[in-house]
Formats: structure tokens, C-alpha cells, sequence
């Protein structure tokens, strides 16, 4: 590269590089642009520039290893303490440093929260797992987390159906054709596939239950199912209930909402940072007899 | 100036501030800090995982990034957001990965950056006929320079908020991130040195 930017230094690639990175005073930006302007290569290699910051601007984000989300939060939270950290928030647009915002109307607020005394300052011992990273724990203490039973779904005594209902064998098995469908399965002793699924026992275990981390927050709960594109489900439905479950792919949210009818339940599974922002809407099934 | 933990008890974790979490966390709110975590971890992790190329290493970074804030909580000042604090936190976590990953590299924040020793300049010199994939290039880079790219160019930070966070000059964040650039240009095979006439 041996065009000059009129009296100055030859129009080499770390010239244009720092032109391009604004990294040139005033001036000599003008006239280095200008001569880059007439020159070919010079443009060629901005061009080049502008490809390679294009290209990085839309490097994918690769999802973090399955057990690292909790493992991150098991650091930081001290031994004893109850699984309600709020899981896998990454707000669209964060509260940073802005003051607090005063609390929701009661109606659509969650319920209030029974805060035990402070705890002394964390000058003691570390949290359990924040010896080291990946310590050999066992599996981190049992809580709502989601486990269910390998196996089929339970079969239930037959019941006539309505008129224009689906037969509740239909239902189970596009529940279950669902589930395979999008690669779910259940935490056992370890990482396993397993071929049934009892998706209505998991539902029913999870109504009333409110271990739903930032889904917790209507407002969030509304706009990851906006985003996340579920059919057939107002956004601002409030679930039966939910918690936190661990799928193949890694963490996830599982919402339980009503249908209408006794029993059947909408199974509606979704990322744990979904938000409004965006969401991955991971499954949905209709459950129940 | 830090804000006091939370004055009004009804308002939950989700709707307090960072700093007002962090601050409640050193009163000794035993939730707050894991509220923070859950804020800041995908963020944390999208910085690490582009900085250290392996999943596993960047998800230890990430962890202990969080432990050493939840230790050090008392040694911020408020001078910077909680995010930005954060993120330096995790930045010594990768660096002092890849100092011990690779020993003969300076990985100062603030100083110049050092030859990578794994690339000779003549790969560079030389009409690539091998197109690196961008993780691969990304590795390629000496870690000062790494950091600058990945910052400004995969993450989208400004040149005023890298500055901020890495607490050097704008210019020296422009330079770093002008040099990765070239680097980068001709790993990607974007950019073809003159053959020589």
C-alpha cells in the first residue's frame, strides 16, 4: 500500500485500521478518507475492515454448559439457604442503577415475600460451592426441581368424550409425541433419554407451585410468552402454577396454565431468560384425561 | 456513592436496583446477591465465552467471577455500574486463565499487548489459503487485543464504556481493537498482504 494521504505517510493497513477505528484526529481522518477514497486498494482494505467487524458483530452465542446455571448460582448463595434465586434473568432493558420502581398494582403483584432476619455478613465460610469452580459435588440439594418417573403415562379410566372433543388417549399420546419430539427429558441418577414421560403427573406436581424465577414477574411472564410465540395462550394468563426444570438442553421454565376443563392442563415449556426481549419456546403439550 | 439497601421491606429482590441488591447483600440480605447473579450471568458468560473460546473454561471463569464479587462486595465503590464492575471481575478471571494457559503473554488490561507466541508473523505475511473460522482468529489474538474486539465489536459496547470498564485511555481501546482488526481481516481472509514485486 503506497498511495500517500497528500503530504503524509503512505497509506499503509495500520493507518487505515486506525482510520477506520476512529482512532485519527480530525483532520488527518479527512484527508486519509479522501485519499482512501481514490485509491483502490485502500478501499479494498477499509472494505476488508468493515467485513471483518460485520462478521464478529454477528458471531453466535454458544449456550453455557448444561449444569452451569445452577452451579453459578449454588456459588453465591450460602448453604441452607431455600432454591429461590431467580433464575436465568437477563433483562431486555436492566434497572442498572435507576432507582427502584415503585411496586406493581397489588392485583398483579406477586405475592409477598415472608423475609426471614438478615443473615450475618458472608465474612464466614464460603457458599458450598464456591470452593472452586467445578467441584465434584454430587448433585446440588434437592429442591423444586423437577423429576419425574420414567415410564408410560398412566392410563386412566376411559371417559366419554364431548361432542367435537379429542379422546383423551389422542391427547396423551400428542403429549407425548411432543415431548420425544422436541428432545425433552428427565434428570435421573445422571444425564439420560428416556422414552415416556408421565408429562400430566409433572404438570400437576407443578400447579400451585411458584418456583418460576423471573418468570415469577407478570409483566416478564407476559412478554416471553409474547415473544416466545405461543399459540392459543394470551400472554398475560396467569399459570396455575410452574417451576424451574432441567431438560437435555439445559435449564428451563415449565408453566402449567387452565383449559377450561377439569383436569387438562396447557404444559408450556420455555427458556429460562425468556423475557421480553425474546424467549425459546421449548414445548408445549395439552395434558390430562 | 453506594445506595443504602433497601428502605422499603415490601419491595422484592426483582425490583430493586443492582446497586441497591449489592448493597443489600453487604447488609447481609442472604437472596441478593444470587438475585445479581441471575441478572448478570448470561451476560457474564456471552464476555467469557468469547474471550476463552472453551465452554468449560468460560463457564469457570464465570463462577469465579461471581464468587469473588459475592466475596468482595465491600471493595466496590460505586464509581462504575454494577455491571461494569462485574465485567472487570470476570476480565481478571479470563486473563489470569490464559496467563496460566499460556505463560510467556502479558496480560496487563493496561499495558501493551504482547506477540502472540503461538502465531508467527510470517502466517500472517503469508496469502492465506486456509480461512480461520472467527473463534479460531478470536484465539489468535494476543489477550489485550482479544478483549478490545470482543468488547466493542461481538458485544457492542462503546469505545467509551471499554475504556471505562478496562480504565484506560479511548484512544488505547481504538488501537487495540484497530490492530485486532487487521489481524483479524487476514485470518478471515478478508484482507490479502501485497505479494511481494
Amino acid at each position: 500500500m503506497t498511495a500517500r494521504d497528500g503530504a503524509g505517510p503512505p497509506l499503509d493497513v495500520e493507518l487505515l485500521a486506525r482510520l477506520d477505528a476512529g482512532a485519527l484526529d480530525p483532520a488527518r481522518a479527512a484527508r486519509v478518507r479522501a485519499a482512501a477514497a481514490a485509491d483502490p486498494r485502500a478501499s479494498a482494505v477499509l472494505a476488508a475492515l468493515a467485513a471483518t467487524r460485520a462478521e464478529l458483530a454477528e458471531l453466535p452465542l454458544p449456550p453455557p454448559p448444561p449444569e452451569a446455571l445452577r452451579r453459578w448460582l449454588d456459588a453465591v448463595r450460602p448453604p441452607g439457604e431455600e432454591d429461590v434465586s431467580r433464575a436465568g434473568r437477563e433483562t431486555a432493558a436492566e434497572p442498572a442503577d435507576a432507582p427502584a420502581t415503585a411496586p406493581p398494582p397489588a392485583a398483579a403483584a406477586p405475592p409477598p415475600r415472608t423475609d426471614p432476619p438478615p443473615a450475618p455478613r458472608p465474612t464466614g465460610p464460603i457458599p458450598a460451592a464456591a470452593a472452586g469452580p467445578r467441584t465434584h459435588r454430587e448433585r446440588p440439594p434437592t429442591g423444586p426441581r423437577l423429576r419425574v418417573r420414567r415410564g408410560r403415562p398412566r392410563s386412566r379410566p376411559s371417559r366419554r368424550p364431548r361432542p367435537g372433543a379429542v379422546p383423551g388417549r389422542v391427547l396423551a399420546a400428542a403429549a407425548l409425541l411432543v415431548v420425544l419430539a422436541t428432545g425433552l427429558f428427565w434428570p435421573g441418577p445422571g444425564p439420560q433419554r428416556v422414552d415416556g414421560v408421565d408429562l400430566a403427573a409433572a404438570a400437576r406436581s407443578a400447579v400451585g407451585s411458584s418456583d418460576l424465577g423471573p418468570l415469577g414477574d407478570p409483566l416478564r411472564r407476559a412478554g416471553c410468552l409474547r415473544a416466545a410465540g405461543v399459540l392459543g395462550l394470551q400472554p398475560d394468563a396467569v399459570p396455575l402454577g410452574g417451576r424451574r426444570v432441567e431438560l437435555a438442553r439445559g435449564p428451563a421454565v415449565l408453566l402449567v396454565f387452565a383449559t377450561g376443563e377439569l383436569g387438562v392442563f396447557d404444559v408450556v415449556l420455555v427458556d429460562p431468560d425468556c423475557g421480553p426481549g425474546g424467549g425459546t419456546l421449548l414445548g408445549t403439550a395439552r395434558v390430562g384425561h | 456513592m453506594c445506595p443504602p439497601a433497601r428502605s422499603d421491606p415490601q419491595l422484592s429482590d426483582s425490583q430493586l436496583s443492582d446497586s441497591q441488591l449489592l448493597a443489600a447483600h453487604r447488609a447481609g440480605d442472604p437472596r441478593a446477591f444470587g438475585e445479581l447473579a441471575a441478572r448478570h450471568h448470561g451476560r457474564l458468560w456471552a464476555v467469557a465465552v468469547r474471550i476463552l473460546h472453551h465452554p468449560e473454561d468460560a463457564a469457570d471463569a464465570v463462577q469465579e467471577a461471581l464468587v469473588a464479587a459475592y466475596r468482595g462486595a465491600h471493595t466496590y465503590r460505586g464509581d462504575a455500574t454494577v455491571r461494569t464492575w462485574l465485567t472487570r471481575i470476570l476480565l481478571n478471571c479470563c486473563l489470569d486463565r490464559l496467563r496460566r494457559a499460556r505463560g510467556r503473554v502479558e496480560l496487563r488490561l493496561d499495558g501493551a499487548p504482547a506477540a502472540h507466541p503461538g502465531l508467527r508473523a510470517g502466517d500472517l505475511a503469508t496469502e492465506l489459503v486456509t480461512r480461520l473460522s472467527v473463534r479460531e482468529a478470536l484465539e489468535a489474538l494476543p489477550p489485550a487485543q482479544r478483549v478490545a474486539v470482543v468488547l466493542v465489536d461481538v458485544q457492542g459496547w462503546s469505545v467509551a464504556e471499554v475504556a471505562e470498564l478496562l480504565e484506560i485511555p479511548a484512544g488505547t481501546v481504538k488501537s487495540r481493537c484497530a490492530r485486532a482488526r487487521v489481524r483479524l481481516a487476514a485470518l478471515l481472509g478478508h484482507l490479502r498482504t501485497e505479494e511481494p514485486g
